[in-house]
């Protein structure tokens, strides 16, 4: 089950974002919908941990409200932190000698070997939405998955530039065009998408342009300062992968 | 001192905003020194400490926090009674866990105060505290902690600012991944999830 597929809705229906119409359609589908349920029911799930931690902190904050006032002595751990810095410097020369070594004993792949060591597909989903563009979204999900590009191409061209789900439609369709093999649209298309605001996609295209620029054999400057952005990046969702392709890459 | 007094409604509607107008309304109640120390003499008088006292009203205070984002307390009654109450029945349930029954209670809760023999009290076993203790685990510390502010209502502008993030949508972002990443942690182990089941 790809959960993401399901966790805007549903972080949506149990913050009350949704409207009365459309919580309805949601516990309907909750009825129907067995991978819809399971992921309902870990968002459940999740909220009791989270809560634990919650309890935990204003259990915290008690006792430091009750100690307030008091000196706290930090002697030990600044000797704890003096060994962990020796660690840490100890595994830091490591990873420089590997990161510094490793281009002279591998040979350095092409980028279209780059590009299918990281690109993946997006996995198709049995959600069902009710609205005309989220149906088109699956439907374009369902022919992504079965390879039928042109397919997911007309259905995602039913959604206009201001639909709130737009980006999300450029998204599955920059995967479309990887699968016509028309870079170019794919590139535009990720760009777009990167430049967003949407907080599900917008890391997602700007690694999957990236992504593109290696398959299109375009890498250039710019792209190299992109991924440099993203390794650096230590909040970004692709650092790692960006900070080994950048590795591979040297 | 704490200027800003509450009664039942605005306490209650405090609470469940979240956000730093929950923590101000906590302080506002644990400020009250003439009711910790009613909880204080109760445990004292009851073969407690002053140390047994003070942890029965801090964990009163995690329980009524609890009862009231949860809905079990409405602000039907009056807060500090309800509180005393809870307190009253934490120790007494310890008490007889180590078998010392025979509770005597000097300080009766006054009259606007009714007494409330069974407040609703979920107790957290030790089973209980380590499954969910070894889940939060799981996820990072920056992870941690804008879960719970966010699971505070507090404002992405909010999580941003405590935890020095660069922005906004930035906090967005991390709570999204990090939600995620704890429910696929869940999923990924049906064994925890239905332990998990078992204990709530």
């Amino acid at each position: 089950m790809k959960i993401e597929n399901y966790y805007d809705r549903i972080d949506q229906y149990h913050t009350g974002e949704l409207s009365d119409n459309d919580s309805k359609s949601f516990e309907r589908e909750l009825n129907s919908n067995e991978e819809l349920r399971q992921a309902e029911e870990l968002y459940r799930l999740s909220l009791n941990v989270l809560d634990y931690g919650v309890e935990e902190n204003l259990r915290k904050d008690l006792k430091n409200w009750a100690e307030e006032g008091k000196e706290t002595s930090k002697g030990g751990r600044i000797i704890s932190l003096r060994s962990m810095i020796v660690v840490l410097s100890a595994a830091a020369s490591v990873l420089l000698l590997i990161f510094f070594a490793a281009p002279y004993f591998m040979p350095q792949p092409s980028p279209s070997e780059l590009f299918a060591t990281y690109y993946q597909t997006p996995e198709a989903s049995n959600l069902r939405g009710g609205s005309v563009p989220q149906n088109a979204i699956n439907a374009a999900k369902k022919a992504l998955a079965e390879e039928s590009y042109a397919d997911a191409v007309e259905d995602l061209a039913k959604i206009p530039s201001g639909d709130p789900l737009y980006i999300e439609a450029q998204f599955y369709l920059g995967h479309a065009m990887i699968g016509l093999n028309n870079l170019p649209a794919a590139k535009n298309a990720f760009e777009l998408v990167a430049a967003s605001t949407e907080v599900k996609f917008q890391e997602k295209g700007e690694w999957n342009y990236l992504l593109v620029c290696l398959k299109a054999d375009q890498w250039n400057d710019i792209c190299e300062a992109k991924l440099t952005t993203i390794a650096q990046d230590a909040d970004h969702s692709f650092s790692a992968q960006a900070k080994e392709l950048l590795k591979k890459m040297k | 001192m704490n200027a800003i007094t509450y009664t039942n409604e605005s306490f209650v509607a405090a609470i469940k905003k979240g956000g730093t107008v929950r923590q101000t309304a906590i302080r506002w109640l644990y400020d009250d020194k003439e009711l910790q120390q009613r909880v204080v003499s109760f445990v004292k008088n009851n073969r407690g400490n002053q140390e047994d006292g003070t942890d029965m009203f801090h964990e009163g205070i995690i329980v009524l926090d609890r009862n009231t984002r949860e809905d079990k307390f409405r602000g039907e009654a009056p807060i500090k009674g309800y509180l005393y109450s809870i307190c009253r029945f934490l120790w007494m349930n310890q008490m007889r866990k180590q078998e010392r029954v025979t509770l005597v209670d000097p300080i009766k809760p006054a009259q606007e105060e009714p007494d409330f023999e069974t407040p609703e009290v979920s107790f957290r076993t030790e089973e209980r505290k380590n499954l969910l203790g070894h889940l939060l685990d799981q996820l990072g510390e920056q992870c941690r902690k804008v879960l719970e502010m966010w699971k505070l209502s507090y404002s992405m502008a909010e999580i941003a600012d405590t935890l020095q993030l660069s922005n906004e949508a930035n906090a967005r972002k991390i709570k999204y991944r990090c939600h995620l990443a704890l429910m696929e942690y869940l999923e990924k182990n049906p064994g925890m999830v239905k332990q998990l089941k078992d204990v709530l």
